[in-house]
């Protein structure tokens, strides 16, 4: 658990949104993208409409893709003991 | 005993387990909490682990629409189309816990904020966003509850033979029941309970639908016969314009659905955070994706031109394909999708009368109103979601022909309400007060507005809402931000 200032841990929040937001836009343009161009081709894969397949699975697999992108290279694991330690102080 | 009895066993018997297991661990769980009855009650002592904010998150935001309305309508009119539309969800759990996570996580510490209204309050300092965004809050969230109740209530009657009424009281009692008497600790640890239930009840219809239908190949022959022209073709019952709509509606703009940004103020630390990410990704995906494709293929097995509404067409198609024990155990499912939703709206709604509200403004700073409220915030949010519960049960007497559309009207109008004060205020340090008040009611005004008069290209009224929300925020808080912020929300918010 790294400990880290509250400068830092701004900076990180900003990093891990930037990341998460990303991720999110790939499979929102692949989703969009596929099934925009394959709807009306006729083509058939794992026994549904290409369209639908390509683009869903595809969707779905990117994103587990992705988070485990975010999870190696993003997201770091750092502890809220100021900020527990705050909410204590300030009820007791 | 008779099909329909032995279904009868099994939900009772999952509800009482509901109460019961709600109930017990909450009360063991906040005997542990350091945190004061107010935390504990309405955020669970900010104790969550990873796998019960995971569950939770996608608990309450699979709804009734997921498990019986949509899928019902994919079925019974709009074939895959309707699964390409849920599938937007797929990163729905962790773009809101990656987003919102670690940033509501702390300032909420800082502030002692419990709810997304509370963190508005120590963000923006603004007694008319509090009760602006308070009144938006209870408002909408009625609107989503008539249909989680309308949801549930029409579950029990179509599988149990029950009259829609008594349906509806037995419902509301038990939802009702574990929300006031164990808060949020209780409405998590049955969603945690409910989003079990719901993976097993996806992997049973699937596994039935594919039998039942012969194989992928004789599900496509019997679309074919059923939704000619319709099940293959995205747009044929959808414009563009409405299908790119939903990636704001129920993509992008969950991020400001104060009941999934509220999980971010109760989990432990930075591990929890991570392992729900993932577990969150993987359920919410399966159970989505898997509900509606189920859905859809159970169009091949029937024409449902007959049923009143696609409502009915999920518990109509489970009658007919599942022995009825198996048939009790999948209906558990698509109550605990219904359950999950209906306690988390009810908690919060609550929360913001007793919290947001009553606290904010009548109790205030008087050293004896406090010691007051601190000795009596138990009993009035017991009362307080009762009442809420009571009101809900009476509106949803006389239901809405179609659960569906009320359920999303409800969620962009919360959308519209909270996105960009919770998310701008969360980054922008020149998002004032009066940028936040004039977005969130601009943005929610525009919505429903839009919602009734403005049809572009089937573009949904949200992302006009949005939009203009987003241009109202930046003009005013680039406008308003020359004194710089409060040198206490700087400190505590940045």
């Amino acid at each position: 658990m790294k400990k880290m200032t509250k400068e830092q841990k701004h900076e990180q929040c900003v990093r891990e949104i930037r990341g998460t937001l990303i991720v999110t836009a790939i499979c929102c343009a692949w989703h969009v993208i596929t099934a925009f161009a394959l709807n009306g081709t006729g083509l058939y894969f794992i026994g549904m409409p290409a369209w639908f397949s390509v683009s869903v699975f595809g969707t779905i697999i990117i994103a587990l893709l992705g988070i485990w992108y975010l999870m190696k290279k993003v997201f770091v694991d750092f502890d809220y003991d100021d900020e527990d330690a705050c909410e204590r102080g300030e009820e007791a | 005993m008779s099909s329909q009895q032995i279904i009868l066993v099994i939900l009772i018997a999952y509800l009482v387990a509901n109460v019961l297991i709600g109930v017990l661990y909450a009360k063991k769980r906040d005997a542990q909490s350091a945190l004061s009855e107010e935390k504990r009650y309405f955020i669970g002592g900010r104790g969550m682990s990873g796998f019960l904010l995971a569950m939770t998150t996608m608990a309450t935001y699979t709804s009734v629409s997921s498990f019986v309305s949509g899928p019902g309508a994919a079925g019974m009119t709009y074939g895959y189309a309707q699964v390409w539309i849920a599938a937007v969800q797929v990163p729905v759990t962790f773009l809101v816990l990656g987003v919102l996570g670690n940033k509501l996580a702390l300032v909420s510490r800082r502030t002692g904020a419990v709810t997304v209204v509370g963190y508005l309050k120590a963000r923006y300092k603004s007694d008319a966003l509090v009760i602006a965004t308070s009144l938006l809050l209870v408002s909408f969230f009625i609107a989503q509850m008539i249909a989680q109740f309308t949801g549930g209530a029409t579950l029990v009657q179509s599988v149990t033979g029950i009259d829609y009424k008594l349906s509806l009281l037995i419902f509301a009692l038990v939802v009702v029941a574990y929300t006031a008497v164990g808060g949020f600790t209780a409405v998590v640890v049955t969603d945690a309970i409910q989003g079990i239930v719901m993976c097993v009840g996806t992997f049973l219809f699937l596994l039935f639908v594919l039998k039942a239908g012969g194989g992928l190949a004789g599900i496509d022959a019997g679309l074919q016969a059923n939704l000619p022209g319709t099940y293959s073709d995205l747009f044929a019952k959808y414009k563009p314009g409405t299908l790119l709509s939903f990636w704001i509606l129920v993509g992008f703009g969950t991020l400001g659905l104060p009941q999934t940004a509220v999980r971010a103020m109760g989990f432990k630390n930075t591990k929890s955070l991570h392992s729900a990410m993932w577990i969150g990704a993987i359920c919410c995906s399966f159970v989505i994706v898997g509900m509606h494709l189920a859905g859809a293929w159970a169009g091949a097995l029937v024409d449902g031109a007959e049923l009143p509404t696609s409502d009915y067409f999920i518990p109509y198609i489970v009658h007919k394909i599942m022995p009825p024990r198996i048939a009790g155990i999948f209906l558990a499912a698509p109550m605990a999708a219904v359950m999950s939703t209906a306690d988390s709206l009810l908690i919060l709604a609550s929360a913001a009368i007793v919290r947001d509200l009553w606290k904010e403004f009548v109790v205030r700073n008087d050293p004896e109103k406090i010691k007051k409220y601190e000795k009596n915030v138990g009993l009035a949010s017991i009362f307080v979601t009762t009442m809420l519960g009571l009101v809900t049960v009476f509106l949803a007497l006389d239901p809405p022909n179609i659960i569906f559309f009320l359920n999303l009207f409800a969620m962009g109008g919360l959308e519209c309400s909270f996105f960009w004060p919770l998310v701008g205020g969360l980054f922008w340090k020149k998002g004032t007060k009066q940028a936040a008040v004039a977005s969130s009611i601009g943005a929610a005004a525009s919505y429903v507005l839009c919602y009734y008069f403005v049809k572009v290209a089937g573009i949904n009224a949200v992302v006009w809402g949005l939009l203009i929300g987003g241009i109202i925020y930046f003009a005013v808080g680039q406008a308003t931000s020359k004194n710089g912020l409060d040198p206490d929300v700087l400190e505590k918010c940045f």
